[in-house]
């Protein structure tokens, strides 16, 4: 039998080996389980969704190449608001004085009279129509609308289009033919109004207004706009509500080919007389105003 | 303060010498306590020495002489049905084996310095079951509170009361066959 030494030197033994194993076992425990910590956090953060950042101008781009291509025709109009920025024109044009000589007297203030086409001069008003068109940026289409540089449309078309060819016109129109009928009409104007449009001859189916409409021409002459009968009839009709209203300082030409224009016509007749002895002459000064027509298909 | 629980305390403090104070004092009663379980010297040797080792490695926070005491006991008592449960197949002992072990049980009363009666007490507790002897034993031999005993034992205050008197009634039917008063008990 074991005398107390013996029992308490073996007890003593024991204890410190046991108590050893017990805190290696422990610190193994411990960095186990660090370890599969870090390793599970870091597998759940990778699997986390990253968010989606905004879309670049060059994705946005490419947003118009998921329609289908088999019968897919896409028809890109772009229309060059501000041929000409560095001029400026306003919306109203006024009447020239009495005193200016008659040939200076062009409501028309634009620029570029030269060209018979429609000049496209820098829209001076902004118009809230970035947003409104920009919010129809879930159809295919999208339209980008820059108020003082670009206006650009891309609209998609399922179905070939060969016999209309419309364009949509937001210019302000001045022609060489409407000016000189300008001259002509307006020298025997006397008074001062501000009017929106200018005389232009009758004859003339251009009207000499200062109709506002945004231009975008196709690209070729055989490709025109037929709105889609899904997403882009919704974007048309956008673009139709904003424009057409009269109201507004310009109006949404469309002109197709198959388009029969209304032309009204008012005359106006004003009779000045002067007092004896002076020198203007008294005459009879007619204004014949035209109303801008709308062109609708 | 009680002389183990002073050892312990200074053991906690790092004086080694102080594992011998406790197996001085423990280490006879805490042998023939396991015992009485598995009713061999040499396991039971074994099971005690666990137990002092449970208390080196564990260093459970004690205050008291009473506390020190169950812990002790409480382990041995654990340790001792788990191996019983281990070995349920009680190996028959030769009866040189059986000789050896009561040798043995008769040196380590003479070391633990018993008297007379309780010498007889304590082999006529060998005969008693298992539980009666056990509380007889921690209430007798290792001088718990009944409190305490009820602890060792698992059991609560009041039953561990009602065993406790149930076995010395019985008890005292095997000390009057033998011819013992109990007039010191």
């Amino acid at each position: 039998m074991k005398n107390y030494d013996e029992i308490t030197a073996s007890v003593l033994q024991k204890a410190t080996v046991r108590t050893a194993r017990i805190r290696k076992v422990r610190y193994i425990c411990t960095l186990t389980a660090v370890c599969t910590a870090c390793v599970i956090g870091g597998a759940a953060f990778m699997k986390l969704e990253k968010p989606e950042f905004l879309p670049s101008e060059s994705q946005t781009d490419t947003l118009h190449s998921a329609s289908d291509p088999s019968t897919d025709t896409t028809t890109e109009t772009t229309a060059a608001s501000t041929e000409t920025s560095t001029e400026t024109t306003t919306c109203t044009t006024t009447a020239p004085q009495t005193t200016e000589p008659p040939a200076e007297t062009t409501s028309s203030t634009a620029v570029t009279t030269a060209a018979e086409s429609h000049t496209v001069t820098e829209i001076s008003t902004v118009y809230s129509v970035s947003s409104s068109a920009t919010a129809v940026t879930n159809v295919t289409g999208s339209i980008h609308v820059w108020a003082t540089e670009q206006y650009t449309t891309r609209l998609h078309t399922n179905t070939t289009v060969t016999s209309k060819a419309t364009t949509v016109k937001l210019t302000e129109t001045t022609t060489a033919e409407t000016t000189k009928a300008a001259e002509t009409s307006t020298a025997q104007t006397t008074e001062a109004s501000s009017v929106e449009t200018t005389v232009s001859a009758t004859e003339t189916t251009a009207a000499a207004t200062t109709a506002m409409t945004l231009e975008t021409t196709a690209e070729t002459a055989n490709t025109a706009y037929v709105p889609e009968t899904n997403a882009g009839k919704t974007l048309w009709d956008l673009l139709y509500d904003l424009y057409r209203h009269e109201q507004l300082p310009f109006r949404l030409e469309e002109e197709t080919t198959e388009t029969s224009t209304e032309t009204t016509t008012e005359t106006t007749t004003t009779t000045s007389t002067f007092p004896a002895g002076s020198t203007a002459t008294s005459g009879t000064t007619t204004t014949t105003e035209t109303i801008a027509n709308v062109s609708r298909s | 303060m009680e002389r183990g629980i002073e050892n312990y305390l200074q053991f906690l403090r790092g004086d080694q010498s102080a594992m011998r104070s406790i197996v001085e004092l423990y280490w006879d009663m805490m042998l023939l306590f396991t015992n009485g379980y598995v009713h061999n010297l040499s396991d039971a040797e074994d099971i005690a020495q666990e137990a002092l080792i449970e208390l080196a490695v564990r260093k459970p926070r004690l205050e008291e002489e009473h506390q020190l005491k169950g812990y002790l006991f409480k382990i041995c008592r654990n340790k001792s049905l788990n191996h019983l449960k281990k070995y349920q197949r009680m190996v028959g002992l030769s009866p040189e084996a059986e000789e050896f072990i009561e040798d043995e049980s008769e040196e380590i009363e003479a070391r633990m310095e018993l008297k007379d009666s309780r010498l007889m007490l304590h082999r006529a507790m060998q005969r008693l079951p298992q539980n009666y002897r056990e509380i007889l034993y921690l209430r007798y031999f290792v001088d718990l509170s009944m409190r305490d005993a009820a602890k060792v034992m698992r059991i609560t205050e009041k039953q561990a009361a009602a065993v406790a008197y149930q076995a010395r009634q019985q008890l005292k039917s095997i000390l009057e066959k033998e011819g013992y008063t109990g007039e010191e008990l």
